[in-house]
C-alpha cells in the first residue's frame, strides 16, 4: 500500500543503504531499525532448527522481492509502512509456529524467547511498570509484586525508594524482542542448556564482529590518512571529545550530589527530622511541622503543606538529580517523566498559592483589647516586677525545647499547648503616677472570630502594694488555634522613679538584651535622658550604651 | 491438525512443476492453507533436508536469481505414500462424520 499523499507530509528523514538478498535498497532509518529487529527475532527463532541459515536466506530474499515490487521511479525509499506490511505478510514467529506445526514443536516453542532480562512493562503499568516487569520475569501475577511493594511502603517507606531506584535502573521494554525477553522462560533443563548455548554463540558472534570492525578501521586508517596533520587533527578532536565527555560526567556528578542532598535535606526539614535549624547567632528557625502548625493552626492538616512544599521545592531538585544521573550514565530519557514532573510542580504551585490565600484569610481581621491594671501608688518609689510563682507556665521557664520566630520565643508543650512570651515595654509616665496597661491582640477571619481568639488567651497579672506579678507566658490551651495572639505589657514610669525586674524575667526571653545578664535584679530609673539602668556603680543606658549618670539608688 | 498436510501440498505443487517460493505461496494462499508467508520457508528447508526436493538457481529478468525447487525420486515416492495416507484419512474421517450425521 503506497500512499503518495502521506509521503508528502513526511519531514526529512535519514536514509540508509542496505543490501538485502543481493539487492540494494534505500531505507528510512526507522524502517531499517524495525526490519533489523524483525530479522533478529527470526534468527533467534530458527536458531535451533536444522538448516536455519537456509531458512533465513530464503526469507530475506522473499522480503527483498516484496520490497523490490514497492520501489518505482518515483518512490525509491523503503518506509516504515512498507516494512510493517512485509512483516505482516511474512508473519511473526508465533504465527509461523501456529501454522507450521512441526514435529517436536511444542517443547521448542516454550524456549523460543531468548535470554531472560529485566524490563519495565509498559503495557501493564500503574506507575512505571516496575512491578509488572518483575512479575513477567518470574512468571507471576503482577498483583503479588505490587502487594509486596505496598507492604514495604507501609513498613517504613523503603518501598518508595526501592521503586524509584528500580525505575532508574531497569530499562523499559520498547521493542517486540524486549517484550519477549521480558517474559522470560520457565526454568527447565533444556532451557538452561539452550540459554548457555545461546550465550556462547552470542559471545562468539560479538568477537567475530569486533574483529571485522577493527580490521575495517585499520584499512580505513591506512587508505584515508593522507597527511600527518589530518591524523593530528583527528586525534585532537578525539581528545576534545574525551574532555567534553569527562566534563559532562563531572557536571553530572555535581548535579546528582546537589540534587540528592537538597531533596534529602528538604524532606528531612519538612518532616521535622532535623528539628529546628540553628543559625550562627543561636536563633533557631522553627522546625517545619511546628511552623506549619502555628500558621495553619488546627484547621488544615500540616501534611498538606508538607506535600505542597515538597512538590514545589523538591521537584526542581529532583530533576537536577535526574538530569545529573542522565549525564553520568547516558541512559535514555524516561518517557514523559519531565512533563509529568512539570505538571505536578505546576499543581503544587497552584495549591501553594491557594493555601497562601487561605492562610492570609485566616489572619485577615485584627482585634486588640487594652485593660488598665489598677495599681496603688507604690510605698517606695520603686515598682517591683516578678513572675507568678504558682502559674502553670513556670515549669517551662528554662525549657530547652522552644521555638523561635525571629526574636519571639514560643514553647509548644507535649500537650500541644502554646506558651507565648509577653512583650514588655517601658515608657515615661505623663504624671507622677505609675500605670500599667495590658494589651492583648488576636487575628481571625472575621471580627467575631478575632474576638473569640482574643478571649482564648490565658494571661494573668495582679498587683499588691508596689509589686506587679505577671504570668510568665500567655497560654493558649490545646483547643485554641494560634492566630497572631500576643500579650504586651506597657509600664509607664514617672520621672525620677524606679522599676525593678526580678532575675526570672530574664529567663523568659534570652534575647531581652536590656536586662542585665548576671545580676539578681535589674533596676532602671526614668531620668532626664530617658530610661537608664541603675546597678550600683554601673550606669548603663537602657539601650546598652554606657553613660555617666549620677543617679543614686535610693 | 495440519501437521504434515502443508508438506503434502507443497510437495504436490512442486511435483506438478518446478516452482519457486512465490509460486508456491500464491497457490497456498489461494487455497487458504497459509496466512503468513514465513511459514513456508522452514517447510521447504525441511523437505530439502529430508532429500525429498532439491533446488537450482535460475536467473530472473526482474531481480536476483531465484531458487527453483524440484522434486526428487524419493520425493515422488514419498508424495505417493502421503497421498494414499491422506485419502485413507479423509475416507476414515468421512465415515465417522457420515455416521454422526
Amino acid at each position: 500500500m503506497y500512499h503518495p499523499d502521506r509521503v508528502k507530509i513526511t519531514t526529512m528523514k535519514k536514509t540508509l543503504t542496505i543490501n538485502l538478498g543481493g539487492i540494494v535498497f534505500h531505507i528510512d532509518e526507522d524502517a531499517y531499525l524495525l526490519l533489523n529487529q524483525y530479522l533478529d527475532l527470526l534468527t533467534r527463532h530458527f536458531r535451533a532448527q536444522e538448516g536455519s541459515q537456509d531458512i533465513l536466506n530464503d526469507i530475506e530474499s522473499r522480503i527483498a522481492e516484496i520490497l523490490g515490487e514497492k520501489c518505482s521511479e518515483t518512490k525509491q525509499v523503503i518506509t516504515l509502512e512498507d516494512v510493517q506490511e512485509v512483516i505482516g505478510i511474512m508473519g511473526q514467529p508465533v504465527e509461523i509456529d501456529q501454522e507450521e506445526a512441526p514435529k517436536q514443536k511444542r517443547d521448542m516453542a516454550d524456549g523460543e524467547k531468548g535470554a531472560k532480562r529485566f524490563f519495565r512493562n509498559p503495557d501493564e503499568k500503574i506507575i512505571a511498570g516496575v512491578c509488572s516487569g518483575i512479575a513477567a520475569y518470574f512468571h507471576l501475577d503482577p498483583v503479588w509484586i505490587r502487594l509486596i511493594f505496598v507492604i514495604f511502603i507501609l513498613a517504613g517507606g523503603s518501598g518508595i525508594l526501592l521503586y524509584l531506584v528500580l525505575w532508574f535502573i531497569i530499562p523499559e521494554a520498547q521493542s517486540t524482542s524486549d517484550k519477549l525477553e521480558m517474559r522470560g522462560e520457565k526454568i527447565n533443563i533444556t532451557n538452561i542448556e539452550k540459554s548457555i548455548r545461546e550465550e556462547l554463540s552470542a559471545i562468539g558472534g560479538k568477537i567475530g564482529s569486533m574483529a571485522n570492525e577493527s580490521a575495517a578501521s585499520l584499512r580505513r586508517a591506512g587508505s584515508g590518512s593522507g597527511s600527518f596533520f589530518e591524523i593530528i587533527g583527528k586525534s585532537l578532536a578525539d581528545v576534545f571529545r574525551f574532555i567534553g565527555k569527562g566534563l559532562l560526567i563531572l557536571i553530572g556528578i555535581l548535579l546528582v550530589i546537589v540534587g540528592f542532598s537538597m531533596v534529602l535535606a528538604l524532606i528531612a526539614y519538612t518532616f521535622g527530622w532535623t528539628g529546628g535549624i540553628y543559625t550562627d547567632n543561636e536563633i533557631t528557625v522553627m522546625a517545619f511541622p511546628a511552623l506549619a502548625r502555628l500558621l495553619l493552626g488546627c484547621n488544615i492538616p500540616v501534611v498538606y503543606l508538607q506535600v505542597m512544599v515538597l512538590m514545589v521545592l523538591g521537584i526542581p531538585f529532583f530533576m537536577l538529580f535526574y538530569n545529573g544521573l542522565r549525564m553520568m550514565f547516558r541512559f535514555e530519557r524516561i518517557p514523559h517523566l519531565g512533563l509529568t514532573m512539570f505538571n505536578i510542580w505546576v499543581i503544587g504551585i497552584f495549591f501553594l498559592a491557594w493555601s497562601g490565600l487561605k492562610i492570609y484569610n485566616l489572619y485577615k481581621v485584627d482585634e486588640e483589647k487594652q485593660i488598665e491594671i489598677a495599681l496603688e501608688e507604690p510605698a517606695t518609689d520603686t515598682l517591683h516586677v516578678i513572675l507568678m510563682a504558682d502559674d502553670p507556665g513556670m515549669k517551662y521557664l528554662r525549657y530547652e525545647k522552644f521555638d523561635i520566630l525571629g526574636d519571639w520565643k514560643t514553647v509548644i508543650t507535649e500537650d500541644k499547648e502554646l506558651y507565648l512570651v509577653p512583650g514588655i515595654r517601658i515608657e515615661e509616665s505623663d504624671d507622677s503616677l505609675f500605670s500599667i496597661s495590658q494589651v492583648t491582640m488576636a487575628r481571625g477571619k472575621s471580627r467575631l472570630e478575632a474576638l473569640q481568639h482574643l478571649a482564648g488567651i490565658r494571661f494573668q497579672s495582679a498587683t499588691s502594694g508596689s509589686t506587679l506579678r505577671i504570668s510568665p507566658f500567655a497560654r493558649l490551651p490545646k483547643e485554641e488555634c494560634w492566630r497572631g495572639q500576643a500579650v504586651n505589657l506597657v509600664i509607664r514610669v514617672p520621672k525620677g522613679k524606679f522599676i525593678r525586674f526580678d532575675k526570672q524575667i530574664r529567663d523568659l526571653n534570652p534575647y531581652w538584651y536590656w536586662l542585665a545578664n548576671s545580676a539578681e535584679e535589674t533596676t532602671f530609673q526614668m531620668t532626664e535622658n530617658g530610661f537608664e539602668i541603675n546597678q550600683g556603680k554601673d550606669h548603663i543606658n537602657a539601650k546598652g550604651d554606657s553613660t555617666t549618670t549620677d543617679t543614686v539608688r535610693p | 491438525m495440519r501437521k504434515g498436510v502443508l508438506e503434502l501440498c507443497i510437495l504436490a505443487i512442486i511435483a506438478e512443476q518446478d516452482a519457486y517460493a512465490s509460486d508456491i505461496i500464491t497457490k497456498l494462499k489461494e487455497a487458504r492453507l497459509i496466512v503468513v508467508e514465513g511459514t513456508l520457508y522452514p517447510l521447504l528447508t525441511r523437505l530439502k533436508n529430508e532429500g525429498l526436493t532439491i533446488y537450482r538457481w535460475e536467473e530472473s529478468k526482474s531481480g536476483p536469481p531465484r531458487k527453483y525447487h524440484q522434486i526428487t525420486e524419493t520425493g515422488i515416492q514419498s508424495l505417493t505414500e502421503l497421498r494414499n495416507d491422506w485419502h485413507e484419512l479423509v475416507a476414515s474421517v468421512d465415515k465417522i462424520i457420515g455416521i454422526s450425521k
